[in-house]
């Protein structure tokens, strides 16, 4: 059984309300709504200062659910409140990123750009002159993490050269390549 | 620089970005600017901040209406005019009926510099020292 008490939380600030129906946790803040979906193996009461959490039985799996399930609900609480956000890296010769109206646009050496429409709730925008850094920001962090996976796989990366699409300082190690004379 | 010229010149780079509606915005790095958006982190008036290249990258924070959190800045710190606070006098009334005039006012913040850093007044309070006054910034 565990217990997470609304007075302890860092931000007692922004935080409207909590509202449940059967298994399905709604947690508002000055960012929006977060809707959680939690199985029904686990019980939840929520009153106005505390969330309590318990399983049915007691058995290995329901208490590893109930530590993955507490922190869900940490993460939300402080998304919810503050946002989230990843800065992505664009490296390699003739490579570029652009902003405009909802789309990123890629010069990534193939013989077209590449355009990704950004979903509803996250904002890109470019960070230098030169479009080689890029930020990417919302409110849930489920949602920032899952397209910046589906930013990354649009360009495979290159171990050679060390071309393609990074997190901001990420390190990679490069191969070698066939010598001239070999 | 001296502290009077970098503090108006910080607090008017804050004004006017929050007046443009502006999310992402860029400014030199600088020890004081640092430590106060430290001070605004914990308080939850900014979204985030990071570094690159020499500069500072800030992440205001707005609501879903579209109003900004900070609001009303006042700037107390004047060269030949210093106000210093003991903690006695922030703890009383006196402090509240000199500065702060109307009741819903007191949702103000108000940043002192101590001698243990750049902190607010309720953090001063725990860590029972006074310091001088430098301004003040309402939240939504």
């Amino acid at each position: 059984m565990i217990t997470i008490e609304k007075s302890n939380l860092k931000n007692k600030l922004s935080i409207k309300d909590i509202s449940k129906d059967y298994y399905k946790v709604k947690i508002s803040g000055i960012y929006g709504n977060i809707k959680n979906y939690f199985r029904k193996e686990v019980v939840m009461k929520v009153s106005s200062n505390s969330i309590l959490l318990e399983p049915y039985t007691f058995t290995k799996e329901t208490k590893s659910l109930l530590q993955t399930y507490k922190t869900k609900i940490l993460n939300s609480f402080s998304d919810v409140d503050y946002g989230f956000f990843v800065i992505l890296e664009v490296r390699g010769v003739g490579t570029k990123v652009q902003y405009s109206l909802g789309q990123l646009v890629f010069n990534l050496g193939f013989s077209h750009q590449v355009k990704y429409n950004l979903p509803e709730g996250i904002i890109g925008r470019v960070l230098d002159d030169k479009g080689s850094v890029f930020l990417l920001f919302g409110n849930s962090r489920d949602l920032v993490l899952s397209t910046a996976a589906k930013v990354r796989s649009l360009k495979k990366k290159d171990i050679y050269k060390g071309k393609g699409i990074f997190f901001f300082g990420e390190e990679i190690t490069l191969k070698e390549g066939k010598g001239k004379n070999a | 620089m001296s502290l009077n010229f970098k503090l108006t010149k910080i607090v008017s780079f804050f004004k006017i970005s929050i007046h443009n509606r502006n999310i992402l915005v860029k400014y030199k790095k600088n020890q004081l600017l640092v430590s106060l958006l430290e001070c605004f982190l914990r308080e939850g008036f900014i979204s985030g901040f990071f570094e690159k290249d020499g500069y500072i990258y800030i992440i205001l924070k707005y609501s879903s209406m579209g109003e900004p959190v900070m609001k009303n800045f006042k700037i107390f710190y004047k060269r030949p005019f210093e106000i210093h606070l003991s903690c006695k006098d922030l703890e009383g009334q006196k402090f509240y009926r000199n500065f702060v005039v109307a009741e819903g006012d007191k949702s103000a913040v108000f940043i002192l510099s101590t001698s243990k850093g750049i902190m607010t007044h309720k953090d001063a309070i725990k860590h029972g020292i006074g310091g001088k006054l430098l301004f003040s910034v309402k939240c939504y």
